[in-house]
């Protein structure tokens, strides 16, 4: 397999010489260990983040954003636009257990957290809305009109 | 976290009535929902955590011991490309139940579904008689 460390440019004066064991096995071990990195720091496991699920969609004039946050209120929420950032963040009431109940399985995590996000464009914070409906947040940004695409009229000289 | 034996969540997406078949038609994600569950003399009570929720999709089923929940989010209109969530879970409780006694109700996106245990699964003291 190759990598930077046995390529050899075909401008050098080393080109074709049979390299000899000693280096031929560093780039081995080098190549080995680059292999293992890679793989373990950034599959795809490694970077997945815990916590509720944010869905970001660009539907062309607006960007639509979805977050479940199941059990939480409205007081709860705050939603904040700066430029170009969106920070969702969300402060849930620690739920009680219930009364006379002894608990057999508790799965459930309140969904706090604390997020921002960047967006490909400028959005019109004055125009933003936001609704909750079951504990999903379905917030629509605007483009700002000066991110809109505007067609510039091309006239004869 | 005490042990998963006795959920029955079908994992290869399996159901035993075409619904979940309509649901992949439509491509929704397959979410099983996080539960608490607790448990008194009487019955059980269980939260799931089935944010964005219809409220006529919610369908909770009681078979023997069993308790299947399905429940779906319904797509809002003006928002065509969005991926929506399906619930789906399926627990096995402890002890058999009376189905007639289940009530469940939608809030915040929590369901909560209280059901009595059957009249012969519930703790009966028996009196000692010395002579």
């Amino acid at each position: 397999m190759l990598s930077r460390y046995n390529v050899i440019s075909p401008l050098s004066p080393l080109w074709g010489v049979p390299s000899n064991p000693l280096s031929a096995s560093m780039s081995r071990l080098f190549q080995d260990f680059e292999t293992a990195f890679a793989r373990s720091a950034f599959s795809p496991a490694a970077r997945r983040v815990a916590g509720p699920r944010v869905q970001l969609r660009d539907q062309g004039e607006s960007i639509a954003m979805l977050a479940d946050l199941p059990g939480l209120r409205l007081e709860d929420i705050e939603l904040t636009i700066e430029g170009e950032a969106v920070t969702l963040k969300t402060t849930p009431r620690p739920a009680p257990s219930p009364e006379g109940f002894t608990a057999l399985r508790r799965e459930r995590q309140p969904a706090a957290v604390d997020w921002t996000f960047a967006l490909p464009y400028p959005v019109d914070a004055a125009s933003a809305t936001a609704t909750l409906d079951q504990g999903r947040l379905s917030v629509t940004l605007p483009k700002a009109p000066e991110a809109k695409p505007r067609t510039i009229s091309v006239k004869a000289a | 976290m005490p042990s998963i034996q006795n959920d029955r969540t079908p994992s290869n997406g399996a159901a035993s009535d075409g619904a979940a078949l309509e649901r992949a038609k439509r491509a929704y994600w397959q979410v099983t929902p996080e539960l608490d569950l607790y448990e008194n003399e009487s019955g059980y009570l269980v939260q799931l955590n089935v944010p964005g929720a219809s409220a006529e999709s919610v369908d909770v089923q009681v078979v023997g011991a069993e308790l299947h929940v399905r429940a779906e989010q319904a797509p809002a209109e003006g928002r065509a490309d969005v991926a929506l969530s399906a619930f789906e879970r399926h627990l096995e409780l402890p002890s058999e139940l009376d189905a007639a006694s289940a009530t469940a109700q939608l809030r915040d996106g929590v369901l909560e579904i209280r059901i009595q245990k059957s009249a012969a699964a519930r703790r009966v003291r028996i009196p000692v008689n010395t002579n």
